[in-house]
């Protein structure tokens, strides 16, 4: 293979074997056989989506799985269906979208595998009220190093079931998966856009949009004291008619060129922010189709690219309700103070977690997803700033988009961490794993 | 809702990426379809049928198991699949080796295996389909060749050769046809694909290499349109166009 393999963020470059999860895998037993050989440890590797190193496995190997991507069965009375690992949500849609059925919790880019799905039990704008992916999950088929097939759900296997679902891929190779769609009646959802002025509007406005089964608040992060927390505030709802249809990718357009890094400074930062506050359809009212409400940065191929050459770090955070206006305030402050803020910062009210993930990120409480330009030490450095405000209020920060928390952070974050090592199959590591495990 | 009985399309070599490629996307656009899928691993093929099932293709589909590539089977097979779908609208054939030129150079038996899989039995398997539609007075034959079929090139030439020859036939057929609107002949060809076929090359990935889904995108469009030849994706044509036109003494410069 001539690419490297990378995640998202584009910050780590590791030498590391490749190979491909082949599409009949399943029907002729063989998963495991391809997945483990030789004494290199292996880690599943989707569509590179995640923004860290959980999908990267340096000096070791990586599987890719996306050519692994069977539909097994579909039941299109009950919704239930059965699928390899590797299928994407964006295939997935394509099949469902014009039977009435969709993804019942989808992340920010249908550019996910369902292996990556299980993996970080992922959670989207529905989280208040539908938890995570993990909570759909019904069975799913777990490939060991020691040639054992184990078939697990919520009664069978189900300590392994719970360790797997936010296992960050570590308990075996996920083989397929089963889980609930969920009905809808067209394809269109409900929009509203609203203008929000502060930190205080953005909860005001989250308690006030209970009841609507899609969330989320875009938020400038650059924005001066008195204004902090402003945003769009996005709530929307599926429609009881219309169209069946699914996206169409050919519409997609490719960010073109890797940015000079020259561009992303302060400047630039806040021209982008303003101008996205006030761009026309920033307060936008009325039906809009799945792919622009759901996925608006899959329309652009590479967007990571946005972020030059030396890539770019996510952190997102949650923290619990009781401590979440505070501890929110305090993040955006020692952003707003770096004049390192993000593009695209994104705030949630999460609801009660019900997947029943060991490791999911998720909880009931406010989550805060930023991106930072890798600037080297002055970008980790915030970091760890922001690791320790999150610390300090009970939070933890999403494995699925980290790139630097140390070890003792995230032991403190996760002190279950200890169960997943040791249901752990003992050939599957990732440069993350080793990275938050071994004490520093 | 009123239900037309859905299309019958055979495809030869259903395991191959393009051919699993093709029958998805025919299914997104068409919805159900009825799939005569046929290959030589059952395991294999009938796991892209439930594949293709679960995505909408017609319950009454079904496989076909045999070595489609072995001239002394074509009747025989042939017989089955048209016993199961005695009127079909369409023939894909996406079977095929790509072989290794070294490799082939060193042995004639795997030579005569290339020749006899890739152009004898694809030859027999285009003469069945353009008599079977002549009966029904109608259908269309997908053929996926190669660029490779352009020139000779020290590369890959025995495999160039199989392709090229294809391409011979299938132009004959569509001239054959020339007059009738109802029995069409598209013959695709791809250029780098990325496929478990081609895993092996060094250096693959990069701006011309296609995924089997844009092959595909490309060849249900050709299909619609009744192309008779069409480049996958469409630099292809252009760069042949250069391959082609280099004089000789230029050409055995170069190492392609």
């Amino acid at each position: 293979m001539a690419d490297p393999i990378l995640s998202w963020g584009r910050v780590h470059r590791f030498e590391q074997d490749v190979d491909i999860l082949p599409r009949d895998a399943t029907a002729r037993g063989t998963l495991s056989e391809t997945a483990f050989t030789g004494n290199e440890s292996v880690i599943a590797h989707g569509l590179g989506r995640s923004y860290g190193d959980v999908a990267l496995n340096e000096g070791g190997r990586v599987l890719l799985t996306p050519r692994h991507d069977f539909v097994l069965e579909a039941n299109w009375e009950t919704g239930l269906f059965r699928a390899s690992a590797g299928l994407s949500l964006a295939q997935l849609h394509k099949i469902t979208v014009p039977r009435g059925w969709f993804v019942p919790v989808t992340p920010g880019t249908k550019f996910v595998t369902l292996g990556g799905a299980v993996a970080n039990d992922v959670h989207g704008k529905n989280h208040h009220q539908a938890s995570s992916f993990g909570h759909h999950v019904t069975r799913l088929k777990l490939c060991r190093s020691d040639g054992e097939a184990m078939i697990c759900s919520r009664e069978e296997n189900s300590e392994f079931f719970a360790l797997t679902l936010g296992g960050l891929g570590l308990t075996g190779i996920i083989d397929w998966v089963e889980f609930q769609l969920k009905p809808i009646a067209s394809s269109n959802l409900f929009v509203e856009n609203i203008a929000c002025p502060d930190l205080a509007g953005f909860f005001e406005l989250s308690q006030e949009s209970a009841a609507w089964p899609y969330t989320v608040m875009w938020v400038d992060c650059l924005a001066p004291e008195k204004a902090r927390g402003r945003g769009i505030f996005t709530r929307g709802r599926p429609v009881d008619s219309g169209p069946l249809q699914p996206h169409d990718e050919e519409k997609s357009v490719k960010w073109p060129f890797t940015t000079p890094s020259f561009l992303l400074n302060p400047v630039t930062l806040k021209t982008f922010n303003a101008l996205y506050r006030m761009r026309p359809g920033a307060r936008f009212v009325g039906e809009q189709r799945y792919d622009p409400f759901f996925y608006p940065l899959d329309r652009i191929r590479e967007w990571n690219k946005l972020y030059g050459k030396k890539g770019f770090f996510q952190h997102q955070a949650i923290i619990p309700m009781e401590s979440g206006r505070e501890g929110i305030a305090a993040l955006l402050e020692a952003i707003e103070k770096a004049g390192q803020g993000s593009f695209l910062a994104v705030l949630k009210v999460h609801g009660p977690e019900r997947s029943p993930g060991v490791m999911s990120f998720c909880r009931e409480g406010v989550s805060l997803a930023l991106d930072f330009a890798n600037k080297g030490r002055k970008t980790l450095a915030l970091l760890e700033r922001l690791d320790a405000i999150v610390l300090e209020h009970g939070g933890r920060i999403y494995p699925a988009k980290d790139g630097h928390m140390s070890a003792s952070f995230f032991q403190a974050c996760y002190p279950q961490w200890t169960q997943l090592e040791s249901a752990r199959d003992p050939m599957i590591s990732s440069s993350f794993w080793r990275r938050v495990t071994q004490n520093d | 809702m009123q239900q037309n009985s859905p299309k019958t399309l055979v495809i030869l070599g259903a395991t191959s990426a393009v051919a699993i490629a093709y029958a998805r996307h025919c299914i997104e656009k068409d919805g159900a379809i009825r799939f005569i899928l046929a290959g030589r691993d059952e395991t294999k093929t009938k796991t892209v049928l439930a594949d293709l099932v679960g995505r909408g293709a017609d319950e009454t589909s079904s496989v076909v198991i045999g070595d489609l590539g072995s001239p002394d089977e074509v009747e025989r097979l042939a017989g089955e699949i048209l016993a199961s779908a005695p009127a079909p609208d369409e023939m894909l054939l996406a079977y095929g080796l790509l072989g290794e030129q070294k490799a082939l150079q060193a042995s004639l038996p795997e030579t005569a295996k290339l020749l006899e899989t890739n152009f004898v039995s694809a030859a027999m398997w285009a003469e069945v389909f353009a008599q079977c539609f002549v009966e029904k007075g109608a259908g269309h034959i997908v053929i996926i060749g190669s660029v490779a079929g352009d020139r000779g090139r020290q590369s890959n030439y025995l495999y160039g050769a199989t392709k090229g020859a294809l391409e011979r036939v299938a132009e004959g057929i569509a001239h054959r046809f020339a007059g009738s609107k109802y029995i069409n002949v598209t013959l695709v060809k791809p250029g780098f694909i990325d496929t478990p076929m081609t895993d092996h090359i060094e250096g693959k990935g990069g701006p011309l290499w296609a995924s089997p889904e844009k092959i595909a995108q490309v060849t249900y469009k050709a299909v619609r349109k009744r192309r008779v030849r069409v480049y996958a994706p469409w630099i292809w044509r252009y760069i042949l166009l250069i391959v082609r036109a280099l004089p000789v003494p230029v050409m055995h410069r170069t190492k392609m």
